[in-house]
């Protein structure tokens, strides 16, 4: 019988969003558990770990994850890492492809140390080196890494040099996704004009994933807008934040259209925004994910109208923390002091000052616009 | 030194019959598909030019099946003959031509397709601009064609296509199957199409197309509407209602299922490309909520993707999207203000795609709400008649969290709604946004907090049992408390949050991970720490516990408490992790062993 739910809720799966995917996901693998069904256990658990990287839940990717990368090295044989035959070959349980996603979400969590991080990136190459398998998709993590930790930037220069020396297989990201990646690292070089260029590649949609043009015309919006090109930031602002409204794993694109709004002088909009998303900000155990919303809701407080009304949940702040006033007079330096405090936990984890640096031009690039 | 590639027909005949294309049929599709573009090329040198196409059916002199295919459109000259029919991938609509847009084809490729069924294509045309003589290409699945003029051949103008049916294709050149897939891809051309065969003509595309005309009343046209859809989909609907969009260009009408689909299910869409089919199964037209009509459309200017199954995702899609589920959101709005009977009859088959729109419309969101079904601990109900209950609305973001405690919730007098299902937390947590009602998200642990307390004096008689049970569940991370609550038949009830949730499966899987792992989940459990406990609730006013307070012997009592925590969690169907099934193999034991040893020897329970 109980065989037989498993399977019935893993088939549920199929044709269901991600985040939807996640409750049915998590109660195969609890099942699967109590049946003691190791098989069945990781079988169950891969589709968790897709529900939960796509569907906004690093903090489960990451437990469920480690819980497979463990089983297989101790037990290779039943459980082996890949299938892949000269980096050829993928099936639906296959660990190599769960290091791209996991080790990108790695350094969102304050918690885990840089040398966790780095050790994780260091697995993945050995793992994909051991089965001849392109190091591409590692040199992409490399770069988003250095870029998180506030490494260098030639790091992340020579990392992006890497990915592009490196040959496309099975286990390359799919193209939109690689697009995104060229936008994103043309962004951090502040050329908006060749980002620009690339993404006209993913506009007509000839190129799309479950998280790409979404992420891509989020990450856009205010760079275009900052270039003086508002019409063109406003339809990115208009598609990406259609497509990003629905999965809690936009909660940082979200927070681009917040901003967004902010600087079309549209303080209404953006603070609806804002409470519209705060309960994914609230649920969020990936502190990067918080800290970059706690940054939005800064702006909208310090910028609000004199005497508006600022209504959020006091959990944003720090757990059991009394709710301030509801006035974004009484709510803007309580975010900031949350925000400092944060930033200052990451800095110290890093072991750089690029997460204060950060958020200091993100509040100053706002407020100087306005 | 430059060279040329080399092209093997028969592959690419082979990558499209097997790949490109579903079914060989399809080569029905590209010949009406020709046709159609040729008479439109027509009627842009002369307007009045009415089109027509004709099939027909008959026999080879050697007993094979041949079927001849003929347009009256603007046919080919000679040169075009050689240019677009030597060429693979060229097309007589790229250039210039291409971007006249009402041409279907546009990837050059649709005479080949004919080889599928065909060894060889015989065409003879007419060309409308140089109508002097008539040309014959002959074609043949090796590569090789001939083309010869015909100065004394009457063929009108337009062009005729000669397929011999070639050794296992003889299903495709059956009159029955033949008319079946003319008239799947072209019914609703606006062209005439006659199929001759031995027993006769029929005109396949007979149907009238119920958008293309006006009705004195709405309701003619619904009826004729449901008519359609009822004889093209071979199916009752509970409703329909039309579509009309400027942007790409689009007509036809949404069915509304009369089942409660599977919202996972692909729904089958038919999509009509300037009147041919595209796809039966077309999934990217209509928005993601729409999953509880089924449709038929026409449109005219979206981009087919190469498979012609779905279209490009463009701006332009986007945007007809958005109109066609306007048009859906605003028949559900109508029917909230005139027909709420119906509504309430359409929300009981399709709740979940209503609820999925207001997810993310907040003004159909407003209308709505107040309507829509929600499994509460007084069963289901309604938004509106809860909210006239209860405020603030009280509700759990899980299945598993609902299971466990609306049993006790409601002995306490307490209405919680299961936020569990597909956007239902969505939609409660959009309450105090769009429509300023308060809520509170609750878990077992909120939920102890409304059990009554126990009076100082019952305190002091539980105190050695909190103690012990404190010692003995740390290891789980687990603290204990005791208050009074019903059913009284409860003994213990195991309280965990999302969060408590969450560092219960952390550490679970950090028992069982590598060194690497376990280091990486201890970093994350650490920010834990004792808040981050579940809670083990006994109940005091079960007979058991009060027993339970009194017992002196610590092992015993000990034992107990973790049988007791076991049994809660089993309760609860939380999974066992191996410290904790190999505390329910030992405390069993233990139990048995006291239990056979006896009361006099043992210290049992007094």
């Amino acid at each position: 019988m109980t065989h037989a739910r498993i399977t019935e809720l893993l088939e549920s799966l199929h044709g269901l969003d991600y985040p939807n995917q996640l409750a049915p996901a998590e109660e195969a693998v609890r099942l699967a558990d109590q049946l003691g069904d190791e098989k069945l256990a990781w079988k169950a658990r891969f589709q968790l770990l897709t529900a939960a990287v796509f569907g906004g839940e690093p903090d489960k990717a990451l437990v469920t994850f480690a819980w497979l990368e463990s089983k297989s090295s101790q037990d290779p044989e039943r459980f082996p890492a890949s299938r892949a035959v000269l980096g050829l070959f993928l099936s639906e349980t296959d660990l190599l492809w769960g290091y791209k996603w996991v080790g990108l979400n790695l350094p969102d969590f304050v918690e885990i140390s840089r040398v966790d991080i780095e050790a994780v990136l260091e697995r993945m190459r050995v793992q994909y080196e051991h089965h001849h398998i392109s190091l591409r998709p590692y040199w992409a993590a490399q770069a988003r890494t250095h870029r998180s930790l506030g490494d260098d930037h030639s790091k992340t220069q020579e990392a992006v040099k890497a990915f592009n020396n490196s040959k496309r297989d099975a286990y390359a990201d799919c193209v939109a996704c690689e697009w995104n990646f060229r936008v994103e690292m043309e962004l951090l070089d502040d050329d908006i004009e060749r980002a620009l260029g690339l993404a006209d590649k993913l506009v007509d949609g000839n190129h799309s994933c479950a998280e790409v043009p979404h992420i891509t015309f989020s990450s856009l919006v205010v760079p275009t807008w900052r270039a003086g090109l508002h019409d063109r930031a406003r339809v990115f602002h208009k598609r990406g934040y259609d497509m990003c409204l629905d999965n809690k794993d936009f909660l940082v694109p979200i927070c681009e259209h917040i901003d967004f709004r902010l600087l079309e002088d549209d303080w209404l909009g953006a603070y609806a925004l804002l409470r519209r998303h705060a309960p994914w900000a609230r649920d969020a155990r990936a502190g990067m994910r918080r800290l970059r919303f706690l940054q939005s809701a800064l702006a909208v407080a310090s910028l609000a109208p004199e005497g508006s009304e600022f209504k959020m949940d006091a959990d944003l702040l720090t757990e059991q923390a009394d709710a301030p006033e509801p006035t974004a007079h009484a709510w803007a330096p309580r975010l900031e002091a949350a925000v400092s405090a944060l930033a200052a936990r990451f800095d110290s984890r890093n072991g750089n000052t690029s997460v204060s640096e950060r958020v200091r031009q993100h509040a100053e690039g706002l407020h100087a616009e306005r | 030194m430059e060279h040329k590639f080399q092209i093997n027909l028969g592959g690419i005949i082979d990558l499209l019959s097997n790949h490109l294309y579903s079914s060989p049929g399809v080569y029905l599709r590209e010949l009406l598909q020709n046709g159609v573009d040729a008479i439109r090329a027509r009627q842009h040198i002369d307007a009045d030019h009415v089109g027509r196409l004709r099939l027909e059916l008959g026999m080879t002199d050697d007993g094979q099946p041949r079927l001849v295919f003929q347009d009256d459109g603007i046919g080919l000259t000679e040169e075009e003959t050689h240019r677009f029919l030597a060429t693979i991938g060229e097309s007589s609509k790229r250039g210039v031509e291409a971007q006249r847009a009402d041409f279907i084809g546009q990837f050059g490729i649709g005479l080949l397709s004919c080889f599928i069924v065909s060894e060889e294509i015989v065409m003879v045309t007419r060309s409308a601009t140089s109508p002097e003589y008539a040309i014959e290409w002959k074609g043949r699945a090796d590569g090789t064609y001939t083309v010869v003029q015909k100065p004394g051949d009457t063929a009108p103008i337009g062009t005729t296509v000669f397929l011999r049916c070639k050794q296992g294709s003889e299903e495709w050149f059956e009159a029955e199957r033949i008319e079946e897939l003319v008239r799947k891809f072209g019914g609703l051309l606006p062209y005439q199409i006659d199929f001759v065969t031995a027993d006769g003509t029929i005109q396949v595309n007979d149907q009238d197309v119920p958008w293309r005309k006006t009705y004195e009343s709405r309701s003619q046209e619904w009826s004729a509407l449901m008519d359609f859809g009822r004889r093209m989909f071979n199916q009752d609907f509970f409703d329909c209602i039309p579509l009309r969009s400027e942007v790409g260009q689009v007509t036809g009408a949404a069915y509304i299922l009369s089942y409660s689909p599977n919202p996972t299910a692909k729904r089958a869409h038919r999509v009509y490309l300037k009147n041919m089919l595209l796809s039966e199964e077309s999934d990217n037209l209509l928005p993601s909520w729409a999953f509880f009509v089924t449709c038929v459309v026409n449109t005219n200017t979206l981009r087919p993707v190469a498979s012609r199954e779905s279209f490009y995702e463009d701006e332009t899609l986007q945007q007809t999207r958005e109109a066609l589920g306007d048009a859906l959101r605003d028949y559900l709005i109508r029917l909230r203000k005139h027909d709420p009977d119906r509504l309430q009859a359409l929300i009981t088959l399709h709740y979940r795609a209503i609820k999925a729109l207001a997810t993310h419309d907040d003004e159909f969101y407003q209308i709505i709400i107040d309507v829509l079904p929600f499994e509460t601990s007084l069963g289901r109900m309604s938004m509106g008649d809860f909210r006239n209950r209860y405020s603030p609305i009280r509700y759990v973001t899980s299945v598993d969290t609902f299971r466990q405690i609306a049993q006790v919730a409601s002995s306490q007098g307490l209405g919680i709604i299961n936020a569990g299902y597909s956007f239902d937390v969505d939609l409660i947590e959009k309450l105090p946004v769009v429509m300023d009602v308060e809520i509170e998200r609750i878990d077992s642990v909120d939920l102890a907090e409304n059990f009554e307390e126990l009076m100082p004096d019952e305190r002091s008689d539980v105190f050695e049992l909190i103690a012990v049970a404190d010692i003995a569940l740390q290891p789980s991370k687990c603290a204990a408390d005791v208050k009074k609550f019903k059913p009284v038949e409860l003994p213990a009830l195991f309280l965990v949050n999302e969060e408590t949730k969450f560092m219960r499966n952390l550490e679970n899987t950090r028992e069982v991970s590598n060194d690497h792992w376990a280091s990486i989940l201890g970093s994350l459990a650490e920010t834990g720490g004792p808040k981050h406990y579940a809670r083990l609730c006994f109940n005091f006013e079960n007979p058991l516990i009060r027993k339970l307070a009194r017992v002196e012997d610590r092992k015993v009592l000990r034992t107990a408490i973790q049988m007791l925590y076991v049994q809660a969690l089993l309760m609860g169907h939380h999974p066992l992790s191996a410290n904790e099934m190999a505390l329910l193999n030992t405390g069993l034991l233990d139990l048995i062993d006291l239990a056979i040893t006896g009361p006099d020897e043992g210290g049992w329970v007094q």
